[in-house]
């Protein structure tokens, strides 16, 4: 996963950026987030509220932005 | 047999897949990629001419296997996409006569014509109660 200074960098072209922002809000009991958007990327800085979610946090919302944008695909 | 486009990173847990988007096309990707959200982590990364594919799995897996199992799904979609395609055409056509008989001014005309009088030179068109039916006393 690419990193930059505790970011998720991901790449416009894969991923759709209106379902990071939902995934985001889906997230808000779990982690207070912060958006950034670059020319190609979109960068997004994640602070988990509680010890217990710290664990592949990053990981679980790219595989949940990724599942929202398969159900954009079905509809 | 070595695959070229494995990548496998053991101590990081994770196989790179580096796929050329000309030979399997984004949505193909994804369609593997989505296939594969329960049982690890994706990630997708690159650039027009090459896209990679992290995936690292959620329980313990041979990563190998993993990557390997990744370029089947690629290929069992590309596939799928392919046949879809050739198939469209009588897909929709199929759907069309479907929608084309459940047209109730049609089922209406159906309906008309089984009502209208049917010519009985013969005589034969008699309701079996009213030939051998039990006479009422």
């Amino acid at each position: 996963m690419v990193r930059r200074k505790n970011k998720i960098v991901l790449k416009r072209r894969f991923y759709d950026s209106g379902s990071i922002k939902e995934a985001l809000k889906d997230f808000k009991e779990i982690c207070s987030g912060k958006l950034s958007n670059k020319k190609n990327t979109i960068e997004i800085q994640l602070k988990a509220k509680n010890k217990e979610f710290k664990n592949n946090l990053d990981s679980e919302f790219c595989n949940y932005v990724l599942g929202l944008m398969k159900n954009k695909s079905l509809v | 047999m070595r695959v070229r486009s494995l990548k496998v990173n053991k101590k990081e847990k994770i196989v790179l897949v580096s796929v050329n988007p000309k030979i399997y096309p984004l949505d193909v990707i994804y369609s593997a990629s989505y296939a594969f959200l329960e049982k690890s982590y994706v990630f997708l990364d690159g650039n027009s001419k090459l896209v990679k594919i992290e995936l690292k799995p959620k329980t313990k897996y041979n990563l190998e296997k993993l990557g390997r199992e990744f370029n089947n799904e690629l290929l069992k979609y590309a596939d799928y996409k392919k046949r879809s395609e050739k198939t469209k055409q009588i897909r929709e056509m199929i759907i069309q006569r479907a929608l084309f008989t459940n047209d109730p001014s049609l089922a209406d005309q159906i309906d008309e014509e089984l009502n209208e009088e049917i010519e009985d030179p013969e005589g034969i068109a008699i309701p079996w109660e009213e030939k051998y039916g039990k006479k009422k006393k």
